[in-house]
């Protein structure tokens, strides 16, 4: 009889467990006419959702600017742009599969915006391949290996992460890192490659390299295992919303004054919603923040009014994927536009290889030496380090650097990137 | 190290412990694997969240409520769900998840997906026992399991209705003879269960976060919990957890951190194996 229960028992958290990571939802209403509709599949719930919303705001705010300048021509035919962003609620092999199929088999989008796990849809793009443009995944191996038909509007993991690890050891003089990063998140991986790489080329010691398994919400016997090698840098692996508990949870088990390096691109908004308003200025301190270019920091006029508009109209902080998401739309217009087509998938895609930086862009594309927006199917910007500001309680500028290769071939240690702060 | 490492693993088979406990407790009276016990922990740790930040209660009002409220809606659980299953028990496991989707996506649907951080006013404090270390936040998920254990025990075996718990799960029709009306006894179960579910929210979510889902991984753990100590037995989901988070909390430190979670479930496996009655069998005997 208990046999039996148990059984029963067994049984059902086993059927629990399955359908708990299997969930679908309905896809919102398609737009037509003279509008020409492009797709994009983000993370709007789940557990990479501090992605996903920004990134379908800033979009928005793109085709609104698109739009609202008079639409663009293709071929001599007028167009408006509209976009349908489904959510993938964090899980691309599930919901995000469905809503590539409804997207582009269904909807017959001509291009499609996608985020991250990328890779999960290899078997999608060679059974209707289509130009993608990827603005978050920044994973290694590159994402650019899948297939052709995809392009990745952002620089790529070598791009950004030695140039932490050289800040590390020229500026902040740390030579023993810790490595804390998540064994289920390929952007954690990839981030613990490269920094691994750089760390032999800059001379540090990798002291301590461990990895949390999925689903982890209690980071203490990773954090006991970091510590023990007794770093003078911890180095955590991981998108925002891993990052920042981590972060968390290291100020609460006492390991203060050490450097926090990453690669999360979080803004102040996220840090205090997830680290908690009473925290979050402390848990920041010493948190130093390696990705690309961000429109806070940026001079640029129209990098700072886009900076504005988006914190006015979101009352939310744009990171550098805000920037590129704001990007996104006019680099397929322009791609359409040199295609001829709006329809014609390929013609699109042969557009983008060879297509130069489109104007009214913000992010501050450096172009190949012939002029071409995409790197091998790459698009680059300056990277930057920020640190943490905590009379402003927000970021300010720490490093300014482009990589080739392993060599920091421009740098720059802005000293004063808090200024009065 | 070794003192840490049992100290981080008591930690963790506190929070394993106190949600066992609750599940063990419901299915002790009904033969319900309750599910839903992580939508009723998101919810609550979600109207705390709503009380502190947007009613502006000051912190213990907050938790207070909030705990009630997961009372409550445990309750309403039963009364609106389980009721009807109570005499199917192969269509429980089914309303069970069925409920936890619903409550996890109304969740979602009223607060979005995103983490949010419950703050605490001791969230900084960092205690000290000679060469362990204890986050104030862990300490407090310790105590709280603690306080709450003897509270129930005591509840369970010092007060009419506890006895009356008791004797439900025992045998309802004897019980039902003798004047015990079995339904108020599920009802109150069900109540006392979200109690400990509110509980665990109030511990649980500022050691991490609230969001829609923070809850679902870790019952499974407590599944896992309930199944070492025995289905039924409250001291053996005590144990159960403890044991399952000190296991995770050294396989990680010493062995991978990566298999963190594979450790546990090892332990499950042999437990089903060489002992599949769990650490404290009941028997005919439940809710012991």
């Amino acid at each position: 009889m208990a046999d039996a229960r148990i059984g029963n028992f067994v049984a059902a958290a086993c059927v629990a467990a399955g359908l708990l990571l299997a969930s679908d939802r309905p896809a919102a209403a398609q737009t037509g006419g003279g509008m020409v509709t492009i797709g994009a599949i983000l993370p709007l719930s789940g557990l990479f959702s501090t992605l996903g919303p920004p990134e379908r705001d800033a979009m928005q705010l793109g085709i609104e600017a698109i739009n609202s300048g008079g639409g663009f021509d293709v071929a001599g035919v007028h167009h408006t742009l509209g976009i349908k962003v489904l959510d993938d609620e964090s899980s691309a092999a599930t919901v995000g599969i469905s809503a590539y199929r409804q997207l582009v088999e269904v909807d017959r989008v001509p291009v499609l915006i996608l985020a991250d796990s990328t890779r999960i849809y290899a078997a999608q793009f060679r059974r209707a391949p289509l130009p993608v443009l990827n603005i978050l995944d920044s994973t290694f191996p590159s994402i650019l290996d899948i297939d052709k038909h995809v392009f990745l509007l952002r620089s790529d993991t070598p791009a950004y992460v030695p140039g932490g690890v050289w800040y590390l050891k020229n500026v902040l003089h740390k030579t023993r890192i810790s490595f804390i990063g998540s064994a289920a998140d390929p952007y954690s991986a990839g981030l613990e490659t490269w920094m691994k790489k750089s760390a032999t080329q800059y001379g540090l010691e990798v002291v301590s390299d461990v990895n949390y398994p999925p689903n982890t919400t209690n980071f203490a016997p990773f954090i006991q295992s970091a510590m023990a090698a007794k770093p003078d840098a911890i180095y955590l692996g991981g998108v925002t919303q891993e990052v920042l508990p981590v972060a968390k949870q290291l100020y609460q088990a006492g390991v203060r004054g050490i450097p926090v390096l990453h690669n999360a691109g979080a803004t102040p908004t996220q840090a205090k919603q997830i680290i908690g308003d009473t925290l979050f200025n402390d848990v920041m301190l010493d948190s130093y923040d390696f990705a690309g270019s961000l429109p806070q920091t940026s001079t640029a006029p129209t990098t700072q009014a886009f900076f504005k508009q988006f914190q006015t109209r979101f009352n939310e902080y744009p990171d550098d994927l805000t920037m590129w998401a704001y990007d996104a739309p006019f680099v397929l217009v322009a791609a359409m536009q040199k295609a001829g087509s709006v329809t014609d998938r390929d013609a699109i895609y042969q557009a983008m290889l060879t297509m130069p930086v489109p104007p009214h862009t913000i992010s501050g594309w450096i172009p190949t030496s012939d002029g071409k927006l995409f790197h091998d199917r790459d698009a680059r910007t300056l990277a930057e380090g920020v640190r943490w500001c905590p009379k402003a309680q927000t970021i300010g500028a720490a490093f300014m650097f482009f990589m080739q290769g392993l060599d920091v071939t421009q740098q720059q240690v802005v000293q004063d990137g808090c200024g009065a702060s | 190290m070794l003192a840490q490492t049992l100290a981080e693993g008591i930690v963790l088979g506190s929070l394993f412990a106190l949600l066992g406990v609750g599940l063990t407790l419901v299915f002790g009276v009904m033969d319900v694997p309750n599910f839903a016990q992580a939508g009723v922990i998101t919810l609550s740790a979600y109207v705390m969240l709503w009380l502190r930040n947007r009613v502006g209660l000051p912190f213990w009002p907050a938790i207070g409520l909030g705990v009630l409220f997961a009372g409550v809606l445990s309750a309403l659980t039963e009364r609106f769900a389980y009721r009807y299953v109570r005499t199917r028990p192969l269509a429980a496991p089914a309303v069970a998840l069925g409920l936890l989707l619903v409550l996890d996506n109304t969740a979602l649907l009223l607060w979005g997906g995103d983490h949010v951080s419950l703050s605490t006013p001791y969230e900084s404090a960092l205690l000290r026992f000679g060469g362990v270390q204890v986050p104030a936040v862990s300490a407090v998920l310790v105590l709280t399991t603690a306080a709450s254990l003897v509270v129930l025990q005591l509840f369970l075996h010092r007060t009419s209705v506890g006895r009356a718990i008791r004797a439900v799960s025992q045998n309802a029709e004897a019980a039902a003879i003798l004047g015990i009306r079995p339904q108020t006894q599920y009802v109150t179960a069900f109540f006392v269960s979200g109690l400990l579910a509110g509980l665990a929210a109030f511990a649980y979510a500022p050691t991490y976060a609230v969001f829609p889902y923070m809850a679902d991984a870790v019952l499974l753990n407590a599944f896992v919990v309930v199944i070492l100590g025995g289905l039924g037995n409250v001291w053996g989901a005590v144990l159960g957890g403890l044991l399952l988070g000190i296991v995770e909390t050294v396989g990680a430190v010493y062995v991978s951190a990566a298999y963190q979670t594979a450790f546990g479930f090892g332990l499950l496996l042999l437990m089903l194996v060489f002992r599949p009655t769990g650490l404290f069998t009941t028997g005919t005997r439940r809710v012991a």
